[in-house]
């Protein structure tokens, strides 16, 4: 077997892992919070036939060594947490995140996942739940026959009830940050869970501090382009190709090899 | 029969060239790789006229690769000769590769291990938006935290270790960049290798190497004619 089949095939299996990303990517472009992912490579181990530095005669030294690269491997598939477009939905429960941080949601097995997805709805018990049905931490509960939901940009939420003039307060938003939030666990659903890459949750009040401000009546779009996504598509599929023609070269050497012997 | 050799070690010198070929194309998308340059020199055999080869050391190209456009804050890329400096258990390793990433205690981090500060030691940040000026240093909210450490390679004397990183042959630690190059903020150095490059390299590797196949094949049935007219005058 010729070293070349396995490395070319590194490289063929790495633009799969880029293309599935990218495929990713393209299926969400009108999830709300969703970040993008890119998969990043890094050059597999050397063999060393010849180190470098080592004596070619008793007064010389070899410069470079010989080394014979073994290929590419997938280093990490990780999201970037740049900001995506603001989309005016006039929803007043929905809300976006300007800046740093996410919203915490409480999963029914107790967990806290953390999500920018901030496209929330009231449920049968005016409790404030993302489109799951999952209930934002901490409990948000709106009382019966309340009117005018206003969402400052510090996260409080208030509300007019009954024939009351002045509004009543009935919860804030809280929003959590990350040093890493690369670090962060996607786990589906526009949501993540923390892992210990993230570092501690860290929980602060909206606007301050560096943590993002809220903004009643708008969703987070994708932070990804169209575009750059086709133009990685492209380049996903060249370097394939280019890694199928060193497979079929390898493949004919051998071929060749083979030939040398006649038949009988 | 010495011809048989020779051909052969220049067959097999090919396949050396094969496996580097193979190795560039699939690091197409690796950051800030450096293509290797595969070379073959001639031995001299026993004093005599007749010359084999051999597979020479690789060199790794110093090319500048493509910067492409990413808007992620964390991701740099160097124009000019300079590279990156990391701190790994093994002594300092330097590498191209941009795609930085943040340690759950602030250590700013790329190919898994920690970016050097311009005169040593590891960059721990604070939280908050972090730009990235042309010279290397760090803002975080304003704030001036540290410079990226970059050094000028000396002369042909990096080898790949493999995970972007490569490791001076020579003396350690490589001195200080001296100007020349930028670090800029939102992009990434792709993959330093040309495909079309290393296709016609490809090609190039295919067709020596029948040819050398063509050689043996040759001798071998000249041989086989000898021992032919061998065996019908005896």
């Amino acid at each position: 077997m010729l070293q070349a089949l396995s490395i070319a095939a590194t490289g063929m299996d790495a633009q799969e892992t880029r293309i599935e990303v990218i495929a990713n990517n393209l299926a969400n472009a009108s999830s709300p919070g969703f970040k993008v992912s890119r998969a990043r490579f890094q050059d597999l181990l050397y063999l060393t036939e010849r180190a470098a530095g080592t004596q070619s005669s008793q007064v010389s030294y070899v410069p470079t060594g010989q080394s014979i690269g073994l290929g590419t491997k997938t280093a990490a598939v990780d999201q970037i947490f740049t900001e995506g477009q603001l989309d005016n939905t006039t929803n007043p429960t929905d809300v976006a995140i300007q800046g740093d941080g996410f919203y915490q949601v409480s999963l029914p097995d107790g967990t806290v996942a953390y999500t920018r997805d901030g496209s929330f709805r009231l449920n049968q018990n005016g409790q404030l739940v993302t489109l799951d049905g999952y209930p934002v931490q901490p409990g948000i509960s709106v009382p019966q026959g309340a009117r005018n939901l206003t969402i400052g940009p510090d996260g409080t939420i208030s509300v007019q009830v009954g024939n009351a003039t002045t509004p009543t307060t009935v919860g804030t938003l809280q929003i959590t940050r990350f040093i890493n939030p690369a670090g962060l666990q996607p786990m589906g659903q526009n949501m993540y869970v923390q892992t210990q890459a993230a570092g501690p949750p860290q929980v602060g009040v909206a606007g301050q501090n560096g943590f993002g401000s809220v903004l009643q009546g708008y969703l987070e779009m994708p932070n990804e382009s169209v575009v750059s996504e086709m133009v990685e598509l492209i380049e996903a599929q060249r370097a394939y190709e280019a890694g199928s023609k060193a497979l079929q070269t390898a493949d004919n050497m051998q071929s060749v090899a083979n030939g040398l012997i006649p038949n009988g | 029969m010495n011809g048989l050799y020779l051909a052969a070690s220049g067959a097999a010198s090919q396949l050396d060239s094969l496996d580097t070929v193979a190795n560039n194309l699939a690091n197409a998308g690796t950051a800030g790789f450096r293509r290797v340059l595969s070379q073959v020199e001639s031995i001299a055999g026993d004093g005599s006229y007749l010359y084999a080869s051999a597979p020479a050391a690789p060199l790794v190209d110093m090319g500048q690769g493509p910067l492409k456009a990413t808007g992620n804050p964390l991701d740099v890329a160097v124009t000019g000769p300079a590279f990156m400096v990391v701190d790994t258990p093994n002594g300092p390793a330097y590498t191209r590769n941009g795609e930085l990433q943040v340690d759950p205690d602030g250590t700013l981090t790329t190919a898994g291990y920690p970016l050097e500060k311009d005169g040593g030691g590891p960059i721990v940040l604070p939280q908050g938006s972090i730009t990235i000026a042309s010279d290397g240093t760090i803002n975080v909210n304003g704030a001036t935290q540290a410079k990226i450490g970059l050094a000028d390679p000396a002369g042909d004397t990096l080898t790949p270790l493999g995970g972007t990183l490569y490791r001076n042959t020579g003396p350690d630690p490589l001195p200080a960049s001296t100007g020349g190059s930028q670090i800029h903020q939102g992009f990434i150095e792709g993959s330093a290798m040309s495909e079309t490059g290393e296709l016609v390299n490809l090609i190039g590797v295919m067709r020596s190497y029948e040819a050398s196949m063509k050689a043996v094949k040759s001798i071998d049935d000249n041989q086989n004619q000898t021992i032919q007219a061998y065996t019908i005058q005896s």
